[in-house]
C-alpha cells in the first residue's frame, strides 16, 4: 500500500532547540545539502509511523522572515512557494515575547501550524507561569510541549502532525494590528490581485517593514508611485511594524504568563559572569582554545602516524594490484590520482578532532561568548567577534578555517574572511619556513618565524581594507548575535555535527582536490617522467622573467608551483629537482641562494594562493566560481607586490 | 536622563528612547526585541561590546551599535538601591 507523506516544514529561531529536536526526530534518517543556489545548509529527514511518512525540512534558523538575510530568504521561500502541508514553529519557552514575534509572521503566511514550546526546564528554572491551554485557545493552532534534549514530547509532536494533515481541525486566530490596519489597507487596495505567489496583505506589510525583494517586485506594478509615498517615510515604518507587533504579542500573552517580580538568577547568568567578565574573559578564552590546540595536535600525532602507514599499505596493495597495467598507467593511478586521494584522506583526523572541538563549544552556548571576549582585539584586524574561531582554526589548517566560517550569517562577511583567511599560515607552511630559517638563519630563527607571523596579522589588516573598499564595498558589519543559554553538550547532535562536516568535506573538496593533483602529477612527470625537464620545470622555468625581481631561480619557481596542490610538497619538489633531501639539500640550497632571496621565498610561500584542499573548500563554501577565482587572483597579486617591496626593501637596505 | 546604551553601567537598567541607523539596521535590532519603548538591563561590559538583557534573551552588541541606542535611565541597579 502506497503510504501516505506529509510534507512538514521546521521553523524557528536560533537557539531554540530546533535542530536537536530535527534530530531527535529523525535520527540518522536525514540527508543534508545546500538550498539549490546558495549557501545555505538544507537539511531533510523522514520519520514512519505505521503507514504515514513525514518529511521534514529543517529551515534554517531565524529571527523574522524580512529579506536581509539568505537565510530569511530560503525560510519563507520555502513556505509560500513549497506549501509544506504543516509548519512546526518550535519555540522557547523561556523567551516567549521575542519568540512569538517568528510565529506571527509565520501564521500570516500559513494556516496550517503547530506550535512547539520546547526549553520548558528553563521556564520553570526561572520560576515563570506560563498556561499553554490558554496560549492554545488564544493562537486557535495545537501547542505541544517538549524537552527535546531529553527526547520528551516527540512522540505526542508525531501524532499531532497525522492528526492535524487528517483532520485539518485548525482555527487560527486573525492576525491585526490595530495601529497599522488604515496603512495596511491603503496600500493592499494600490496593489494588483496577485502578487505572484505572495499573499496581498503580507506583501503589504513587508513593503510597510522596507523588504527589499519585495519592493523591488512591485515596483512594477501601477499603483506603485502611489504606495511609495506611503512607504516612504522609511526609517520610522519598520520600527512601528515592529512595535505593532510586540503590542499583540503582549495582547497574547496577557494572562497567559505569569513572570515573578523578582527575576530568578539562573546558571547563564552565573556562568556569564565569569565567561563574560571583562577582566577575565579573555584569559579564560586563550586557555580554552590553547588547550584544544593542545589536544588536537596531541591527539592528531597519535591518529595520524598509524592512518598515514595505513593509507601507504593500501598504495602498496594497489601498486601490487595494478602489476599487469603498463608502468605509466600504474603511476598515474597510483602516483597521480591515489596520492591525491589519500592527500584528501589524510587530512580526516584534524578535520574530525577540529569539528568535534567546535561543535562542542557551539552546542554548549560557548561559541557565542568566544566572539564576545575577542570581539575587541579583532577590531584590530578589521573584522569582529564571530571572525575569531575560523582564524584560529586555520593557524592549523586552513580548510576547517573556511569551513567554519558559516558561522558568520552575513554573506559579505563570510566572503571577506574567507578571502583573508588564507593568509593565516597553517602548520605545513610553517614546516617549510622552519626548514629554510634553520639553514639560513640558525640564530635568528625563532625571531624570524614570529615576524612571518607578524607579517601575516598585517596581510589580514591590509587585505580587510582593501577588499572591504575596492571588492565588496561594505565594512564588516557590527557584533549582533543573541547569546544562547549554557547546556550540556548532546552526543548525538556533537556526532552528527562532525559527520555532516566530514562527509561534505570528502565528497566535494575531496573530488576537486583529486581532480588537481592528477593534473599536477601529469605536469611533473610529462614528457620523460624526470621533474627536471618535465612540462611543470618548463612552467617553472618559462615563469622565471616574472619572479627573478623576487630572487628566485627557477627551481624555486617550480617548488611554488607544487606547493600549490599541498604546502609541504614544495619542499619535496625541490628534493627531487636537487636529488637531495634534509641536511643535503640545506647544503645545496645554501650554495645556490642568497640569504635575501630566502626569506623573500618564505614570505612569498606564506601569502601566495591557498592549496589546493583550500581552493576545493572555498569553491564549495562560496558555491562561486568567481569568488573563487578572484581569491586566488588577489592572494597572487597580493603575495606578489608584498614579497617585491620585501624583496627590494632589504637588498637596498643591506647596500 | 537620556544617555547612550553604552554609558550604562553594568547592572542598570533602561527604556530605550530611540535608535539611530538604517532602517535595516532598525529592523535587525527590533527582530531581536531592541525596539523603541523596550526596558533593558545592561548586564555584562567590556572595553568593546556589551550585553544586554532584553525580553528574556541576552543580546551582544557591538561598540558601534551600542553607541547609537538611547536610553533613559531608571534604574540604577544595586549600587544605589
Amino acid at each position: 500500500m502506497e503510504k501516505t507523506k506529509i510534507r512538514v516544514a521546521l521553523a524557528g529561531n536560533p537557539n531554540v532547540g530546533k535542530s536537536t529536536l530535527f534530530n531527535q526526530l529523525t535520527g540518522l534518517n536525514q540527508h543534508t545539502g545546500n538550498w539549490p543556489g546558495k549557501t545555505v545548509e538544507k537539511k531533510v529527514g523522514y520519520v514512519e509511523k505505521d503507514s504515514t511518512l513525514i518529511e521534514i525540512t529543517d529551515l534554517p534558523g531565524t529571527y523574522s522572515l524580512t529579506a536581509h538575510s539568505i537565510e530569511e530568504v530560503v525560510a519563507r521561500e520555502f513556505i509560500i512557494k513549497e506549501k509544506p502541508d504543516i509548519t512546526v514553529v518550535v519555540l522557547d519557552a523561556s523567551a516567549l515575547e521575542r519568540n512569538l514575534y517568528l510565529l506571527l509572521q509565520i501564521m500570516e503566511l500559513s494556516s496550517n501550524v503547530i506550535v512547539v514550546l520546547n526549553m520548558l526546564d528553563i521556564l520553570k528554572e526561572k520560576k515563570y507561569k506560563l498556561d499553554t491551554e490558554k496560549l492554545q485557545q488564544k493562537l486557535g493552532v495545537p501547542v505541544i510541549s517538549t524537552i527535546a534534549s531529553k527526547g520528551i514530547g516527540i512522540d505526542n509532536l508525531v501524532e499531532k502532525i497525522i492528526d492535524v494533515y487528517k483532520n485539518k481541525n485548525l482555527n487560527p486566530m486573525k492576525i491585526e494590528y490595530p495601529e497599522l490596519e488604515d496603512t495596511l489597507k491603503k496600500i493592499e487596495a494600490l496593489l494588483p490581485e496577485k502578487i505572484e505567489e505572495y499573499p496581498k496583505r503580507w506583501a503589504a506589510i513587508k513593503l510597510l517593514e522596507g523588504d527589499p525583494l519585495i519592493v523591488e517586485l512591485c515596483k512594477k506594478y501601477e499603483g506603485w508611485e502611489e504606495i511609495k509615498k506611503i512607504v516612504e517615510k522609511k526609517e520610522e515604518n519598520p520600527v512601528k511594524v515592529a512595535s505593532a507587533r510586540y503590542s499583540l504579542i503582549k495582547n497574547i500573552l496577557k494572562d497567559v504568563l505569569e513572570k515573578p517580580t523578582n527575576q530568578v538568577i539562573t546558571w547563564t547568568d552565573r556562568l556569564d559572569d565569569i565567561l563574560t567578565h571583562r577582566i577575565w574573559g579573555l584569559p579564560i578564552a586563550i586557555l580554552i582554545i590553547f588547550s584544544i590546540f593542545y589536544f588536537t595536535y596531541s591527539l592528531k600525532e597519535a591518529i595520524s602516524t598509524p592512518w598515514d602507514n595505513f593509507l601507504g599499505l593500501i598504495g602498496l596493495g594497489l601498486n601490487n594490484l595494478f602489476s599487469f597495467l603498463p608502468e605509466w598507467l600504474k603511476n598515474l593511478l597510483i602516483g597521480g590520482i591515489w596520492q591525491g586521494v589519500a592527500n584528501v584522506l589524510s587530512f580526516t583526523p584534524l578535520i574530525v578532532i577540529f569539528f568535534f572541538f567546535l561543535a562542542l563549544l557551539e552546542d554548549t552556548g560557548y561559541l557565542a561568548r568566544l566572539a564576545f571576549v575577542t570581539d575587541r582585539i579583532m577590531h584590530i584586524l578589521g573584522l569582529h567577534g564571530k571572525a575569531f574561531i575560523p582564524l584560529v582554526m586555520s593557524f592549523g589548517c586552513n580548510v576547517p578555517g573556511v569551513m567554519a566560517t558559516r558561522t558568520l550569517e552575513n554573506e559579505k562577511d563570510r566572503l571577506l574572511l574567507i578571502m583573508v583567511n588564507s593568509f593565516i599560515p597553517c602548520v605545513p607552511r610553517i614546516l617549510v619556513a622552519s626548514f629554510f630559517l634553520s639553514i639560513f638563519f640558525p640564530k635568528y630563527a625563532p625571531i624570524l618565524l614570529l615576524v612571518l607571523y607578524l607579517i601575516s596579522f598585517l596581510s589580514i589588516m591590509i587585505s580587510g581594507r582593501i577588499l572591504q573598499r575596492r571588492v565588496l564595498k561594505t565594512s564588516f558589519s557590527p557584533l549582533l548575535m543573541e547569546l544562547p543559554l549554557y547546556k550540556l553538550p548532546n552526543i548525538k547532535i556533537v556526532s552528527l555535527y562532525v559527520w555532516d562536516k566530514l562527509k561534505s568535506f570528502l565528497v566535494r573538496a575531496g573530488t576537486v582536490m583529486v581532480i588537481l593533483s592528477g593534473i599536477t602529477w601529469i605536469l611533473s612527470h610529462i614528457p620523460s617522467g624526470n621533474i627536471e625537464n618535465s612540462i611543470l620545470a618548463n612552467i617553472g622555468k618559462t615563469l622565471m622573467p616574472l619572479f627573478s625581481p623576487l630572487g628566485f631561480n627557477w627551481q624555486l619557481t617550480t617548488g611554488l608551483i607544487s606547493g600549490f596542490v599541498a604546502k609541504e610538497a614544495s619542499l619535496s619538489t625541490l628534493g627531487s629537482i636537487y636529488g637531495a633531501s634534509g641536511n643535503a639539500l640545506g647544503k645545496l640550497l645554501l650554495k645556490d641562494l642568497s640569504p635575501i632571496t630566502a626569506f623573500s621565498f618564505l614570505v612569498f610561500q606564506l601569502l601566495y594562493i591557498p592549496c589546493a584542499a583550500t581552493i576545493a573548500t572555498i569553491y564549495k563554501e562560496t558555491n562561486s566560481l568567481k569568488w573563487t577565482l578572484i581569491t586566488i587572483f588577489y592572494s597572487l597579486t597580493y603575495a606578489y607586490l608584498f614579497t617585491l617591496i620585501i624583496h627590494t626593501g632589504i637588498t637596498l637596505l643591506v647596500r | 536622563m537620556i544617555k547612550s546604551l553604552i554609558d550604562l553601567k553594568k547592572g542598570e537598567k533602561g527604556k530605550i528612547t530611540s535608535i539611530k541607523g538604517g532602517e535595516s539596521k532598525l529592523l535587525r535590532l527590533a527582530e531581536l526585541g531592541v525596539n523603541p519603548g523596550e526596558e533593558i538591563l545592561v548586564s555584562q561590559k567590556s572595553m568593546g561590546p556589551i550585553i544586554i538583557k532584553v525580553k528574556d534573551t541576552n543580546i551582544a552588541l557591538g561598540e558601534g551599535l551600542a553607541e547609537n541606542i538611547y536610553v533613559e535611565v531608571v534604574d540604577h541597579g544595586e549600587d544605589q538601591n
